[in-house]
């Protein structure tokens, strides 16, 4: 009998998410694209893209096929289809970046089709992993706190990829959609939707989940809670909305689109308000390493914030590559990277020992890591993003490469972290206790090996 | 000897984690409740989070054990989230343990 609350594909996602961030990360260093190419460029949106829907966008819908039965509750994970969505996302990812590339002068021009028939390839493996994560969460309303901010997220991934879609087509076919149009609206909207809408609110939602989870502090949130969630999912949702109606040409009162704007902001302004609360109320005084590492990621969200409104209210657009980068390697891949660190042995624990709990004496999850070896990784990766953002702000270039080399050396070192932890050579026993009898096969790396129980 | 079989049949779980957390589940607080009669157990099981993916092998961890107990024929564990576990179902020895603070 497989166990009903293992999602059995989350880990090949959360394989395939982080071979990618490395990609993406070397094709940096080594000078492929931002920061040595400009933003806009074709080699640029390329890794843009390996980042944003082949590391985040895979990361975060492995961590939802296995947590939103936690979210919501609900026994029963995401089954074939979980494995069909991740085979479709990534072979559109891989057109899209054969289109990216075209573009690039890298492959012929004709090969641009690719980009938007990746794309809509992207959209039916994105319809694939979220029809059963959206059951899940229908069957639970009214929703829990967090899954909340997690059902607003899904739906600005859609919209996120139709706006991706509708560029793409633009590029491919700019007889069918009219070149400066959809790139001058769909861009914006593209990144609200991406970047704020599914990626930020995402990552809220899972981080009240888990941080509260793991810290053994309370999970009601309270008036502020609901103040967070209201503030900056409707924030943003009535932002995203007017700007397409603005788009389309209604008569929208810029203060109005200021103002629903500011209270995203704010929004996002009492999150930090609550985490800060979050961690004082913790009843486990120890912070482990992923949940101290979260507290960095927290900080480079706080700091993006800040960059963010005073790119707004000076106008200096030149910001706006650091802050990206900020946002997406300290925010989302530290946050990413640490809570793997957890959720990796984990599943781990529970496909290797689950079966046998009570039967022999199994280690404890934080047996299958050793969290002393791994900090200085984590210390390099977010002392190696937080340089990388300063010599961005300051316009070095080289220096900026340097760090990037050096979050990608943490990186790798983390992946192999989790490798270990994956074939269990590390210390499996507990001080006091070990673990006696015929240990239970190690899981393959990648595909589900779930023990079998009577 | 009731009272004493339901001493060993707790001790029998003291060997069934929560793998998260890595404490045993009574001093966890998650067993709500042990009864004995007539060689028949009746437990109430919870974890630290409703939808938990370890739920199926605590329970099943659970039953197995407490099967072992000698005076024990036939086990029930039965699933429950009513009321939610704290932290404050900790035994103070636990507490410490974890560093949980009070
Ligand atoms: C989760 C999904 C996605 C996210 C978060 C995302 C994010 C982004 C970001 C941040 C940029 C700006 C890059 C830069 O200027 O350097 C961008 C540009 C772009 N994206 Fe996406 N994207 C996603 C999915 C897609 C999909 C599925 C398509 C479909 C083909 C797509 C098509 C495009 C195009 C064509 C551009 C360039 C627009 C221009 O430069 O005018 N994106 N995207």
């Amino acid at each position: 009998m497989f166990s009903s609350t293992i999602s059995r594909w989350t880990m090949l996602h959360f394989a395939a998410a982080t071979a990618l961030f490395l990609v993406a990360q070397v094709a940096m260093a080594a000078g492929a694209a931002y920061p040595v190419l400009p933003l806009s460029a074709p080699a640029t949106l390329a890794v843009v893209h390996l980042l944003t829907v082949g590391w985040i966008t895979l990361l975060m819908l492995g961590a939802l096929h296995q947590f939103v039965p936690v979210i919501t509750a609900q026994t029963g994970v995401a089954g074939i289809s979980a494995l069909v969505s991740l085979i479709a996302i990534l072979a559109g990812l891989a057109g899209m970046e054969a289109g990216f590339l075209s573009l690039a002068g890298q492959l012929p021009l004709s090969v641009i089709l690719a980009l938007p028939l990746g794309g809509t390839l992207v959209l039916a493996g994105v319809i694939a992993g979220v029809i059963p994560l959206a059951k899940m969460l229908w069957q639970t309303r009214p929703l829990p706190f967090a899954a909340r901010f997690v059902a607003v997220g899904l739906a600005f991934l859609f919209a996120t990829i139709a706006a991706g879609l509708v560029m793409g087509l633009a590029f491919a076919r700019p007889d069918w959609i009219s070149w400066p149009e959809a790139f001058s609206r769909g861009l914006q909207l593209h990144l609200m939707a991406g970047l704020l809408g599914w990626f930020m609110l995402t990552a809220m939602g899972v981080s009240y989940r888990l941080l509260t989870m793991f810290t053994l502090a309370p999970e009601e949130r309270g008036p502020l809670g609901t103040a967070v969630l209201g503030l900056s999912a409707g924030g943003l949702a009535a932002t995203w909305l007017l700007s397409i109606a603005a788009a389309a040409g209604a008569p929208v009162a810029p203060a109005l689109i200021a103002a629903t704007a500011s209270a995203t902001v704010l929004g996002v302004a009492l999150y930090f308000v609550d985490m800060v609360r979050l961690y004082r109320a913790r009843r486990r005084n120890k912070l482990e390493l992923n949940t101290g590492m979260a507290r960095a990621a927290l900080v480079a969200f706080a700091l993006g914030v800040l960059l963010a409104v005073w790119m707004l209210v000076s106008g200096n657009d030149a910001l706006v590559g650091p802050l990206a980068y900020l946002f997406v390697f300290g925010w989302l891949s530290g946050l990413g990277l640490s809570q793997l660190y957890k959720i990796v042995p984990f599943l781990t624990w529970l496909e290797r020992y689950g079966s046998v709990l009570g039967k022999q004496p199994v280690p404890r999850v934080q047996d299958l890591v050793d969290e002393e070896r791994d900090e200085p990784w984590f210390i390099l990766y977010f002392g190696g993003v937080a340089a990388g953002t300063v010599f961005g702000l300051m316009g070095w270039q080289h220096l900026w490469r340097i760090a990037i080399i050096s979050h990608l050396v943490a990186s790798l070192l983390i992946a192999r972290a989790l490798w270990i932890a994956r074939r269990g050579t590390t210390s499996q026993a507990r001080p006091g206790r070990p673990v006696s009898g015929t240990p239970a096969a190690p899981p393959s790396l990648l595909a589900p090996n779930l023990v079998s129980s009577e | 000897m009731n009272e004493e079989l339901i001493q060993s049949l707790l001790d029998a779980l003291r060997t069934v984690i929560d793998p998260e957390l890595g404490h045993n589940i009574v001093d966890l607080g998650l067993v709500y409740e042990a009864h004995v009669e007539n060689g028949r157990a009746a437990i109430l099981l919870t974890t630290t989070v409703p939808g938990c993916p370890a739920t199926d092998f605590i329970r099943q961890g659970v039953e197995a054990r407490a099967a072992e107990v000698p005076g024990i024929a036939a086990v029930e564990v039965t699933m429950t989230w009513e009321p939610p576990w704290s932290p404050e179902r900790m035994t103070d020895a636990a507490k410490s343990e974890l560093g949980v603070a009070w």
